[in-house]
């Protein structure tokens, strides 16, 4: 039995929606033009970083777009890679500046990684499995893997997978130490935004399967791990897009290799270069964008690679029909 | 669900491996344990000189394996320390997948980080950023292992530890993988202690569980490890089993972001569903492993739910020996409940004088007891309540 995608949404400064994405996607030079992104406004969240803003506002959208509200058997899987570090870096910043005692208690709560998770559940009253990871893009295929395992074994009966990023000065300076990022280093301008998916087993919306994944040992294991990983999502199925979603150098490279070695004439969208780079969002965005495409109906499939920047690589498949049986 | 049910398998663990402000290794930590001994200590990395709380658990680094690289953070130290410990114990197993739980990962990078961009020195800044990724750590250990599982890492707040090996345990159960690496790690860091400094639930004294005058908890660190497998599978392979993990239950009480919910709902759903999972009665605990973080509101929330559910059944909170590990502290806490179902014996609740509540508490000294099963809670900001059931076959 397959894993459906029943609702999708994005939610970032580029695009709200999933109209507007494909919108963005195929009019790249009207990207920047764009009013400020208007979120979700709920009194729990007044004090709530921006994260939990964007990770509540892409949930609804979701739901709305599946036409489903949650229920007590509703799982929700969070996914972020640097979490609230807006919060965070306010909350050290009072610290640097006052001494360990001097802290403000305001910023405090709001750097937990599972912050945002908790607005959710507590904004839809889902009172059971919920969970937050922390990872890149590699992550979004276990946190797919986990909630099928999820489903499958009775604990939830659909379960919503939502990612969320935001970005602070800091990160980009991190980040650019890292050599990684726009310009020089190949890779996109961050990007706060959310993706969320809603997944089960009702047979609408196109079914998904995600990679486990693996781990990488040293750089040089990348392209042939990554290589076999997209071969066994694809498994017996070839998909009729790849969305890419490295962040630049070896990576990125290694995509492009592995890709061409296996579909040579496959066409291939890297949507952070109209989107910009928002990590586990991206990824989880990727998804949104597949879905997104296959339901204009001119594709039947669409494969997303991610080679995460932590030693971590997955894959995902997407089928509009069914899927085969072999597969990961 | 009935077809779920026959399918499902019992998991086993067959190694752990733990680091501690009570020690490294099995020894130590059991002797530690059966003899109280107060693991807390005056905080010395950073400045604490005005804080309400000078104190915490903290762990020996002279005792952790070296670190590989100068990359490495010291949570790659602990998690190495306790993978060495655990693989000694079970040299063949080679794990599927890997549940890791934490909450701020390799956070004093990310601390020396911003202080170096502050000051505009930008030496080693590549290496901070990329050792304070929270899955930086265990992907440094595994790697040091020659290990490379698929790895999740699970980051709710401070029930992460018991969440890691709860979805371990499901992800054994389910069939879908016959050994799992899963743990929890964490290190004391300036800016998480600011934080709980900043909440004003840090205790300027000893941390009193339970006790009526409790003033707060303390922080602690560490770093523990276990290996999963399928208990029958291991079984017929003659490996030696340490206990059962026999349930798993988890539950959002969507109350506060760092309040518990005060009738300890959150708690109350946690164990009822570890005990539906584990088919056990409440009346068939031996011990339970509370969270038992010191604050007025978790103990008294955690003691109304343990006393409707379970108000004959000892408990004690391990936190006062060594302080409160955060995301690892669930998984370090499992540990001492090995040491508890191998060794017989109830850990201690130290500091205790007299309690608020009608709660069997194992006040300051452990006590031997006939114990198969037990109960291991882990309470978090955001309304996370986990619960994992265990027992020794």
């Amino acid at each position: 039995m397959s894993l459906h995608v029943q609702g999708i949404a994005w939610v970032s400064p580029i695009a709200r929606g999933i109209d507007n994405l494909i919108a963005v996607l195929h009019q790249p030079t009207k990207s920047m033009d764009k009013p400020p992104l208007t979120l979700t406004k709920q009194l729990r969240l007044r004090r709530s970083g921006r994260i939990s803003q964007l990770a509540l506002t892409a949930v609804m959208d979701a739901l709305v777009d599946a036409n489903k509200e949650p229920t007590a058997q509703t799982a929700l899987i969070f996914l972020s890679t640097h979490g609230g570090i807006c919060h965070t870096i306010r909350f050290f910043e009072s610290v640097t500046a006052g001494g360990t005692h001097a802290g403000s208690p305001i910023f405090f709560p709001e750097t937990v990684y599972n912050a945002p998770p908790s607005y959710i559940a507590a904004h839809f009253g889902i009172n059971g499995m919920v969970t937050s990871f922390v990872g890149d893009s590699a992550a979004v295929g276990g946190a797919i893997c986990t909630a099928e395992e999820w489903i499958s074994t009775g604990l939830c009966d659909q379960c919503i997978i939502v990612s969320a990023e935001e970005i602070h000065p800091l990160l980009q300076d991190a980040y650019h130490c890292l050599r990684l990022g726009p310009g020089r280093f190949g890779g996109a301008p961050l990007s706060e935004a959310a993706a969320a998916i809603l997944l089960s087993y009702e047979l609408k919306g196109s079914a998904i399967r995600a990679h486990p994944g693996a781990g990488i040992k040293k750089r040089s294991n990348l392209l042939p791990v990554l290589f076999r990983i997209l071969k066994e999502t694809a498994a017996s199925d070839v998909p009729d897009m790849i969305l890419t979603s490295a962040l630049g150098r070896e990576a990125q490279t290694a995509e492009r290799t592995a890709v061409a070695e296996l579909w040579p004439h496959i066409n291939t969208l890297y949507a952070k270069a109209r989107l910009g780079e928002s990590f586990a969002a991206s990824s989880l965005g990727a998804i949104v964008i597949g879905e997104a495409l296959l339901r204009l109906g001119n594709m039947h499939s669409v494969l997303i690679s991610l080679p995460g920047g932590n030693g971590q690589v997955s894959a995902v498949f997407l089928n509009s029909g069914n899927l085969s049986k072999e597969g990961p | 669900m009935t077809s779920s049910l026959l399918l499902q398998r019992r998991v086993a663990i067959t190694a752990c491996g733990c680091v501690s402000p009570l020690g490294i290794g099995w020894q130590a930590t059991r002797n530690a344990l059966l003899c109280g001994d107060d693991c807390v200590s005056l905080v010395t990395s950073f400045d604490t000189a005005q804080c309400q709380c000078k104190m915490a658990g903290q762990v020996n680094d002279e005792q952790l394996q070296p670190a590989s690289s100068r990359r490495w953070h010291r949570c790659s130290r602990m998690l190495r320390t306790a993978l060495e410990e655990a693989r000694r114990a079970r040299p063949n197993f080679h794990p599927e997948i890997c549940f890791m739980a934490t909450t701020s990962g390799g956070m004093s990078f990310g601390e020396a980080f911003f202080h170096r961009r502050r000051s505009r020195n930008s030496s080693q800044s590549a290496m901070h950023i990329a050792g304070y990724m929270p899955m930086q750590p265990i992907q440094d250990a595994l790697i040091s292992l020659d290990w490379a599982p698929p790895c999740r890492i699970i980051s709710n707040a401070c029930a992460s530890g018991t969440n890691a090996l709860g979805l371990a345990f499901l992800a054994v159960r389910s069939g879908r993988y016959r050994s799992v690496l899963c743990g929890g790690y964490d290190a004391i860091s300036q800016l998480v202690f600011a934080g709980f400094e900043s909440l004003k639930v840090m205790t300027p004294e000893k941390c009193r569980p339970f006790d009526a005058l409790r003033t707060g908890l303390i922080l602690g660190e560490g770093a523990a490890v276990f290996f999963l497998e399928d208990l029958e599978e291991v079984l017929r392979r003659g490996i030696p089993i340490l206990a059962e993990i026999a349930g798993y239950g988890t539950a959002s009480d969507n109350h506060h972001l760092t309040q518990p919910h005060p009738s300890g709902l959150g708690v109350r759903l946690a164990v009822e569903r570890a005990l539906a999972s584990a088919h056990f009665t409440p009346q068939s605990i031996d011990y339970i492993n509370a969270h038992g973080t010191a604050t007025l509101q978790n103990d008294l929330s955690e003691a109304q739910a343990l006393l409707a559910l379970l108000p004959e059944t000892p408990v004690s909170s391990t936190k006062a020996m060594m302080g409160h590990a955060l995301g690892a502290a669930g998984a370090i806490e499992a540990a001492f409940c090995l040491h508890a179902l191998n060794g017989n014996f109830l850990p201690p609740n130290l500091n205790f004088r007299q309690g608020d509540t009608p709660l069997r508490v194992v006040a300051n000294t452990s006590r031997p007891a006939k114990i198969r099963r037990i109960l291991s809670n882990s309470f978090g900001f955001g309304g996370a309540n986990a619960c994992l059931a265990l027992q020794s076959l």
